[in-house]
């Protein structure tokens, strides 16, 4: 079975060497970059910036465009709606439509930047394996400790859960194959009766989730997990010059984009 | 020396009108091999919760575990550390993401410093045969090899004492001897074990077996003197290691003289007796 969120696309390249914590600021000061100033100019920057990104670290372009899939609607219908409804001199008019070259201007760079920002996204969900994806967050939110924010507990619930995922999969699966067997069907019908068809395999599904979480506790604590005492890592973070040179380059690429 | 003694103890669940353990003994030397055996609802996950510090016993004459007292606050929590306990269902035993990950997850919680943890998780990974699996994720993986990795995963923390609570039952006839012969493995170098089983052939693995009914330890005995109690046996709703029911039955038929347990004997007497 797929899962319909991008996975992580594992090679040794520059990129994904890169501390996850030096792609989480980089990528989010992009994002921020976009939206702080529309221009095609700063738009083309980041473009730029992000498409390099992507060379560099070699993950296929196919695998790229099944990321982007999702959001293929949400472009279209940015596109259209902008058209349609921006304001400006008309250049064609066909009834009540009347589009203008402004309209085309604002979606077209409106979609642009759209792609811009999931391509940003990906090159970071795409490089970096989940757990490191979560150790960085954790580390970065480190200052919310202060306000008795449990970082670390929410980190490993992340990680647990991003574990648990494929597992749970492989069980509505099962649960599926063997409602099958007796002759449920999940496909037939309208919406509401397939909805109805899933509740014989979500209720077996939560029992089983509730069985697996005290077990789950309990092997953990086998393990001598103690909630809130110090761990340290397998894999700790390592940050290199080269994450440095990373950020002062995405930083003077943010401003020379904001300044154009 | 003894690294479990254990009198009088008691559990009682929150909520239950009765207790799940009364008045229990039992008694481990280092390096024995002890078998758990009785039928559901028994107590045998109850003891092997206690046994590991996993849950506080309502009472005990005495209760020392690895030189810890598992009635104590701070003696139920120490004990995890030397006590291992490997579960039924590996698929929620496993924390980490990869195999790795898995193994390297009680010593992050011991804060050992990350060179150590790399250290250890290799050998376990040598030792466990998991290198190739260094990166798998645990879905991945065949029923044993999930086990495998549990095992591997308990024991990574240095452990005096695992406590196995029916770790072949999910698995299937290949999964079950790989997890057999890890668990043999370190019997065989000398860790002490206590294997909460139904499987009767896996009885035969141990030195001793005690038996619950009831929350109460009813045998604690040589196996072979277990399955010579036929009556027991049968009150405890528990059957014969395969090759002895077979042995039972040529018994019955006069071909046999007297009952044999292990596959082994059960074809040496045969030769023997053949003219
Ligand atoms: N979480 C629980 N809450 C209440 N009673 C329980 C719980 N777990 C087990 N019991 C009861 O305790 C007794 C012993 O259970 P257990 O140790 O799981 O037996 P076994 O592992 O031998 O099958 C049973 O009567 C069971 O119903
Ligand atoms: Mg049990």
């Amino acid at each position: 079975m797929r899962m319909a969120i991008a996975q992580y696309y594992p090679r040794a390249s520059p990129i994904h060497r890169l501390d996850p914590r030096c792609k989480v600021v980089a990528v989010a000061a992009l994002v921020v970059g976009l939206f702080l100033r529309s221009s095609f100019a700063a738009l083309a920057v980041y473009g730029l910036v992000a498409v390099a990104g992507l060379l560099l670290s070699g993950v296929p372009l196919g695998w790229v465009a099944r990321g982007l899939r999702p959001v293929v609607w949400l472009l279209v219908l940015t596109f259209v709606v902008q058209l349609l409804f921006a304001p400006g001199p008309a250049f064609y008019t066909l009834g009540p439509l009347h589009l203008s070259l402004r309209g085309l201007a604002i979606a077209g760079y409106l979609s642009l930047r759209l792609v811009v920002l999931v391509v940003a996204s990906l090159l970071l969900t795409l490089t970096t394996p989940p757990i490191a994806l979560t150790d960085a967050l954790a580390w970065l939110s480190r200052p919310l400790r202060r306000l008795r924010v449990p970082t670390e507990e929410l980190a490993l619930m992340v990680t647990i859960a991003l574990r648990f995922i494929p597992t749970l999969m492989q069980e509505i699966d099962t649960i599926m194959k063997a409602q099958r067997a007796r002759g449920a069907s999940f496909t037939r019908g309208g919406p509401l009766r397939r909805a109805r068809a899933l509740v014989p395999v979500l209720v077996p599904l939560f029992i089983l989730s509730f069985r697996r979480a005290d077990e789950l506790a309990l092997a953990m604590e086998a393990r001598c997990y103690l909630p809130g005492a110090p761990r340290t890592r397998l894999h700790p973070l390592h940050a290199h010059r080269r994450d440095a040179v990373v950020l002062v380059l995405v930083a003077a690429l943010v401003v020379l984009a904001e300044l154009i | 020396m003894s690294l479990i003694e254990i009198r009088g103890l008691r559990y009682r669940y929150a909520g239950a009108d009765d207790d799940a353990l009364h008045d229990l003994d039992l008694t481990v030397s280092e390096g024995e091999f002890v078998a758990v055996v009785g039928a559901n609802g028994s107590g045998k996950s109850t003891l092997a919760r206690l046994l590991g510090g996993l849950a506080r016993p309502a009472g005990a004459a005495r209760a020392a575990v690895c030189g810890h007292d598992l009635c104590d606050h701070e003696g139920h929590f120490a004990v995890r550390r030397d006590v291992g306990v490997l579960f039924q269902n590996p698929d929620n035993q496993l924390v980490g993401s990869t195999v790795e990950e898995d193994l390297a997850f009680g010593l992050e919680n011991l804060a050992l410093p990350s060179p150590e943890i790399a250290r250890r998780v290799d050998e376990m990974l040598a030792l466990y045969g998991l290198e190739a699996l260094r990166t798998r994720e645990p879905h991945l993986l065949s029923g044993g090899q999930r086990q495998r990795t549990a095992l591997a995963g308990v024991l990574a923390v240095p452990r005096r004492v695992l406590v196995l609570d029916e770790p072949t039952a999910m698995l299937d006839p290949a999964g079950r001897d790989e997890v057999l012969a890890a668990v043999r493995r370190e019997a065989d170098h000398g860790l002490t074990v206590v294997f909460v089983t139904q499987e009767m052939d896996e009885v035969l693995m141990a030195d001793r077996v005690v038996a619950l009914a009831s929350g109460r330890a009813v045998f604690d005995g040589a196996p072979a003197a277990l399955f010579a109690e036929r009556a027991l046996l049968l009150s405890l709703s528990l059957g014969l290691p395969p090759a002895a029911e077979v042995g039972l039955a040529l018994m019955e038929r006069g071909v046999l003289a007297e009952l044999t347990l292990t596959l082994d004997d059960l074809v040496a007497a045969l030769q023997a007796g053949r003219p």
